[in-house]
């Protein structure tokens, strides 16, 4: 008889909570044995519990970080499998999670086959990540043309720092990060720092504190 | 060829230099005054230059005239002046042939002023703005429910209109004939399915509504995991604090668990005006050797300073993490 792999989920919405045990229910050799709201505990239940595979949102209730919980479960209990499931478009935390070690990076646009077939390989011992995050639309660029040093500086104008925290947390000069803002209102037509900061925090391309 | 200078073109390029200057005796009477000092000296006093002593000390502590301010205090004096331009005055003392002269010296820094001033008031500006993101930036996730709840709810509004038809469809005899090959027991039974799944998430929502307080859920957590929680002491209702020491109880006792086999944990929670201080104890086994600090208390540690809170670890003879953060809208709460 196939072994069944027990799955916990960590999701705050419980309409994506019920739509994803529907799913996993109705798959063959799965079974959702928890579903948390706040990846704070899912370490301790990884701990305690038989658990095989993690569904980890990133953004999660009382502002805790899924991510954060997965790289320290791939320490604490490496067998489990983890994939990070999230609507977040910062490709930041692929980056981070692939460097932590979480088996798999699904985005929530994926449709259920989609998620299905990345949880059965993921179980299988498959790591499996998008090569990048989708492209959207931040005023007048594409997502795709901001590049790093220009995230990172609009992550922490998001995140509510001003031009000197960004210098000193980035290592940068004040002017470079002027350079930056101006250029990212420049590419996106924005007419002030605080449309771009609030456009990228509603679209996911970066998360501050996540 | 030997050139000559007078005594008055001396003066007279004294007198056009820009800036202002006075040469004087110990005792302030004045040798040589410019007509920049002159007049800055009629702006600042409403009088000619007589003692430049006493001219010093109203540049430094009198209350200068005619609209005229002090700006900045000290060694090097700013002064605005009643049209709104701004001096910054010195004082050195020489020794000339011997004898003791004092230099007082007024430069126009209007310009550097003003655009220091700009910058102070942008640079002012942007920690406002910046202040207002971090406050949206918290409201972000509470906004970003919000949208869910109402795409949620128009999912659901679209789903009762398509489970509606398709229940139509199943009690008219009619409309059979528009799904020829699937007779009405199956029909019923997809009407059915559709109208349980439209219950479940209208059962999600109401769950949502229910949401749970920080405290509930480190209960729950620990009652899952069969970890008895001891709380002494008033744990916080809501808001940041709620959140941040259930995010330091549930590492707490992630730990107890993990390091201590620890099978009770204890919270000690103490209120002031200003602040709280929680202690967490556990009933396992403390720690041999020397401590280390682990990536979840790190990372915590940086939540709670970022807050303008600290903690402490003490080993013996029981592990303990103290935790304090001040309150909110308190002195001692750190704007990041």
């Amino acid at each position: 008889m196939k072994k069944e792999i027990r799955v916990m989920l960590v999701e705050d919405d419980p309409m994506a909570a019920r739509h994803l045990g529907f799913l996993v229910e109705k798959a063959e050799s799965f079974k959702m044995v928890r579903v948390i709201e706040s990846a704070m505990s899912a370490e301790i239940f990884c701990l305690k519990e038989p658990i095989d595979l993690v569904l980890m949102d990133v953004c999660t209730a009382m502002k805790a970080s899924g991510l954060e919980a997965a790289l320290k479960i791939k320490k604490s209990v490496p067998r489990i499998r983890i994939i990070i499931l999230t609507s977040q478009l910062d490709g930041s935390l692929l980056e981070r999670a692939r460097a932590g070690g979480v088996d798999s990076f699904c985005y929530k646009l994926a449709d259920d086959a989609e998620i299905l077939d990345i949880m059965k390989r993921t179980a299988e011992g498959e790591s499996v990540y998008p090569d990048a995050p989708p492209v959207v639309r931040i005023g007048e660029a594409l997502s795709s043309e901001i590049d790093r040093q220009h995230m990172n500086v609009l992550r922490e104008l998001a995140d509510g720092l001003t031009d000197e925290e960004i210098a000193r947390k980035l290592n940068l000069s004040v002017y470079t990060v002027k350079k930056y803002v101006s250029h990212l209102l420049l590419m996106t037509e924005y007419r002030n720092r605080t449309e771009l900061a609030v456009a990228a925090g509603k679209l996911g391309l970066v998360t501050p504190g996540y | 060829m030997r050139r000559r200078i007078s005594g008055g073109a001396v003066k007279e390029s004294f007198d056009n230099l820009p800036m202002g200057l006075c040469f004087s005796l110990e005792n302030g009477v004045p040798i040589l005054v410019n007509r920049v000092m002159y007049g800055l000296c009629h702006a600042i006093a409403g009088e000619s230059p007589r003692n430049a002593e006493l001219f010093w000390q109203l540049l430094t502590e009198g209350e200068p005239r005619n609209g005229a301010a002090r700006i900045v205090d000290g060694e090097r004096p700013v002064i605005r002046l009643g049209d709104g331009s701004y001096r910054v005055f010195a004082r050195r003392a020489l020794n000339v042939d011997g004898r003791a002269v004092i230099q007082i010296s007024a430069t126009d820094i209007t310009e550097a002023y003003c655009l220091a001033e700009r910058l102070r008031k942008e640079n002012e500006a942007l920690r406002r703005l910046g202040e207002r993101m971090r406050s949206y930036r918290e409201n972000m996730d509470e906004l970003t429910r919000r949208e869910e709840i109402l795409s949620a709810k128009i999912r659901i509004h679209d789903s009762i209109g398509r489970t509606l038809l398709r229940t139509r469809y199943a009690l008219s005899e009619v409309d059979q004939e528009a799904f020829p090959g699937r007779n009405r027991e199956e029909m019923a039974e997809a009407a059915l399915d559709a109208w349980e799944d439209i219950a479940n998430m209208l059962r999600s929502e109401q769950e949502r509504e229910m949401a749970r307080l920080p405290l509930d859920y480190i209960r729950e957590t620990a009652a899952a995991v069969d970890l008895k929680l001891v709380i002494n002491g008033p744990f916080p209702a809501d808001g940041r604090a709620a959140e941040l020491f259930a995010t330091v109880a549930s590492e707490a006792m992630t730990n107890a668990i993990r390091h201590a086999l620890a099978t009770e944990m204890t919270i000690e929670i103490t209120e002031t005006a200003l602040a709280y201080q929680a202690r967490f104890l556990n009933n396992g086994e403390p720690p041999s050797g020397e401590y280390e600090e682990g990536g979840g208390l790190g990372s915590i540690r940086d939540k709670l300073e970022r807050a303008g809170g600290g903690t402490r670890v003490t080993v013996s003879p029981v592990f303990c993490l103290t935790v304090i953060l001040p309150k909110e809208g308190t002195e001692n709460e750190k704007r990041d």
